[in-house]
């Protein structure tokens, strides 16, 4: 054990500079090492507050460990190796780098003792996500990023806000449950909802994921809402408005994945259902429900990583997104296909996944508190993944029609981390005692009875059959669907022009009028004879000059 | 980042109406689709049988019922391909909708210009 404990945070933000520093030999070893040794100092970290410092003349705490901050820590440095195995002889170093930071940010929250630490890394994270956005390398790429970047930032203000309201009312910027009663709590809440997506700011999500590169997209889809659902778990358990935020996040993400065509774009919006399901979980509140929402983070971001990262690698060697442009490459890429179909399989809960061990956990916590409506809906909802992500990915990007397409797999180390990652759902799914031994409350809940199992099975198998009988209805089309952020990409702009063009005539109107009245009186005073001093200007002009001067002369006499 | 180039993508478009061996796949004879669809139809019933033999422990009574979770998931998923449908005919786009830029603000001078003509304004 060291004495002095290193945040795990610097590590990795160390690490993710070296790789710049580092002879290009020596790049991917620095990569591939940083996570992996950041997991280490992740796991000395002891309950309580471990470091302080001083900054800006306050007392932050920069470490405080926990059973709960440790879980979110660990899925994110086991991410941050997977995404970087995933993409290290293919991504630029500088998008390695930025992954690195933005998955610094992550660590750095998980493990914030205070708000103060909290909000520094979350700006970590909101600036270097930008840039793996940017990476994309497209005029997209470029546009949906600083669309991006503005939402973030918006969001950290507001959360800053926030945070300073407490520090002036309480004196304290601790992190611990809060209850919305004052308008600070409020922005602090909407500050960390912004990040998890919710409603009505959650378009940012499938407006920035799809456009980064076939590697960005895999750390991208782990790091920033999954660490809001760590806040919203610290902050504001038992909330009762999370549960309808969760169950509004939960069903827009299945209509507007089964309404789109873009195959990243179909995942981003069920990130969106996935964490809804966690927020609900952390409105329910009970310690059942908090396990599950906490066990479901780090199954969802194993598989959702995944996902992102099957859909990467046929982009990678495809170059096409769409689905419509997509179909039967499960005739050539056959690893990518069966680790495509596993993550497909995690996210939908089918037995002996991770999906299955903790999705439940949510559910069974509505039932156990009685909610009807809410646990009707939950359940509704694990089918409708099944439909929106499970098969319909699957099917659309590697079954389906013959697209034509004959790629290949991709590299080996695209598939060695996908391999890794599928080992991974299916260990947590056969083996649930690894997770649940991780979980912040003692666990005693049994996912694996038979008539979990059966009636599991029964309600996902039916939803395929739905799907199968309804495909008619849900051919491709090259369509997009609107979304809140048509508000700020095209209402706003709109209004603006309309009022920039009204503003324009009314001022062009008064030059118009004012003129028009100075030429209407030269004219008056130069046709109406003798009207005023005298009918020829040059001759009324110097009766003036000689009134003025004499008037002069007498005034000077008098003084 | 040893590999910088990506030109290897897009090599691999064929066209779809080559008859390469692939294109008749085995999972994709219509004999096979037939096959699986009686597999499938196999299974789904084995998991209603199945609760003859397992009691389902519910929460809510209504799903103790034999079935219960077939015709709940059957039905919520129809319900909601058909509600997407509908919301799909009032919230799709072409997908370039987004690629034409918002005329943000006329020119002055398209305004003022000549009196008569100021008709556009910038409903892009």
């Amino acid at each position: 054990m060291l004495e002095f404990i290193l945040p795990p945070a610097f590590i990795m933000i160390f690490g993710a500079i070296l790789i710049g520093i580092a002879r290009p030999a020596l790049r991917p070893l620095v990569a591939l090492a940083t996570p992996l040794v950041t997991l280490y100092f992740i796991w000395q970290v002891d309950d309580g507050i471990q470091q302080t410092a001083t900054f800006l003349g306050y007392q932050i705490q920069l470490v405080e460990g926990s059973a709960l901050r440790r879980l979110f820590a660990t899925v994110f440095a086991l991410m941050a190796f997977g995404g970087v195995l995933f993409a290290f002889r293919q991504s630029k170093w500088w998008e390695l780098t930025a992954a690195l930071l933005y998955a610094s940010g992550a660590i750095g929250v998980s493990f914030a003792g205070d708000l103060l630490v909290m909000f520094l890394f979350w700006e970590l994270m909101a600036l270097f996500s930008t840039v793996v956005v940017w990476c994309g390398g497209t005029e997209s790429a470029r546009a949906a990023g600083i669309r991006y970047a503005i939402i973030h930032l918006v969001g950290g203000l507001i959360l800053k806000i926030g945070i300073e309201g407490l520090l002036i009312q309480t004196g304290s910027v601790e992190i611990r449950a809060l209850s919305l009663d004052g308008f600070a709590t409020w922005m602090v809440f909407i500050g960390v909802l912004i990040n998890a997506a919710a409603p009505p700011i959650s378009a940012w999500l499938a407006d920035a994921y799809p456009e980064s590169s076939p590697m960005g997209g895999v750390f991208l889809s782990a790091f920033t809402t999954k660490t809001a659902v760590l806040s919203l778990i610290l902050l504001f358990p038992g909330q009762p408005l999370l549960i309808w935020i969760g169950l509004f996040m939960i069903f827009y993400g299945i209509i507007y994945a089964l309404l789109e065509n873009d195959m990243r774009r179909i995942l981003s919006y069920s990130i969106v259902n996935q964490v809804g399901f966690m927020v609900c979980g952390i409105g329910i509140g009970t310690e059942l429900a908090l396990n599950g929402a906490a066990a479901h983070a780090f199954a969802h971001i194993i598989y959702k990583a995944l996902l992102f990262m099957s859909a990467g690698a046929v982009l990678y060697q495809t170059g096409e997104r769409k689905c419509s442009n997509l179909g039967g490459l499960f005739r050539t890429m056959p690893v990518t296909t069966i680790c495509g179909t596993i993550g497909a399989l995690a996210i939908s809960a089918f037995p002996l996944t991770s999906g299955f061990i903790s999705k439940s956990m949510i559910n069974s916590s509505a039932a156990a508190e009685h909610m009807a409506f809410v646990w009707f809906a939950l359940v509704a909802a694990s089918a409708g993944v099944f439909l929106h992500a499970g098969i319909k990915f699957p099917w659309f990007v590697f079954f389906q029609k013959d697209s034509g397409l004959r790629p290949d797999d991709p590299p080996w180390n695209m598939q060695a981390a996908m391999v890794l990652f599928s080992v991974f759902c299916v260990g947590l799914g056969a083996f649930p005692g690894l997770l649940y031994s991780l979980l912040p409350y003692p666990v005693d809940y049994v996912p694996y009875t038979a008539d979990h199992v059966v009636t599991q099975v029964q309600l996902l198998l039916f939803a395929g059959l739905a799907f199968f009988v309804m495909l008619p209805m849900m051919r491709r089309t090259l369509t997009i669907s609107l979304d809140f952020d048509w508000v700020y990409r095209r209402a706003v702009p709109w209004l603006v022009g309309i009022l920039d063009t009204i503003i324009g005539r009314v001022l062009q109107a008064m030059t118009r009028a004012v003129l028009a009245v100075g030429a209407n009186t030269v004219q008056l005073i130069r046709e109406k004879p003798y009207g005023y001093f005298s009918s020829r200007s040059p001759m009324g002009r110097t009766a003036i000059w000689m009134a003025v001067l004499l008037a002069v002369v007498v005034l000077l006499a008098i003084v | 980042m040893t590999d910088p180039s990506h030109d290897h993508a897009h090599d691999t478009r064929r066209e779809p109406s080559g008859h390469d061996e692939l294109s008749d796949h085995w999972l994709v004879r219509p004999a096979s689709i037939r096959k699986m669809w009686w597999i499938f139809a196999a299974i789904l019933a084995a998991t209603i049988v199945a609760q003859f033999f397992i009691h389902v422990h519910g929460y809510f009574t209504v799903d103790e019922w034999l079935a219960f979770n077939a015709l709940y998931g059957f039905l919520t998923c129809v319900g909601m391909v058909v509600f997407a449908k509908l919301l799909g005919l009032v919230l799709k786009r072409p997908d370039d909708y987004y690629e034409i830029e918002p005329r943000l603000s006329p020119d002055i001078d398209e305004l003022g210009g000549d009196k008569g003509t100021d008709k556009e304004n910038s409903d892009a």
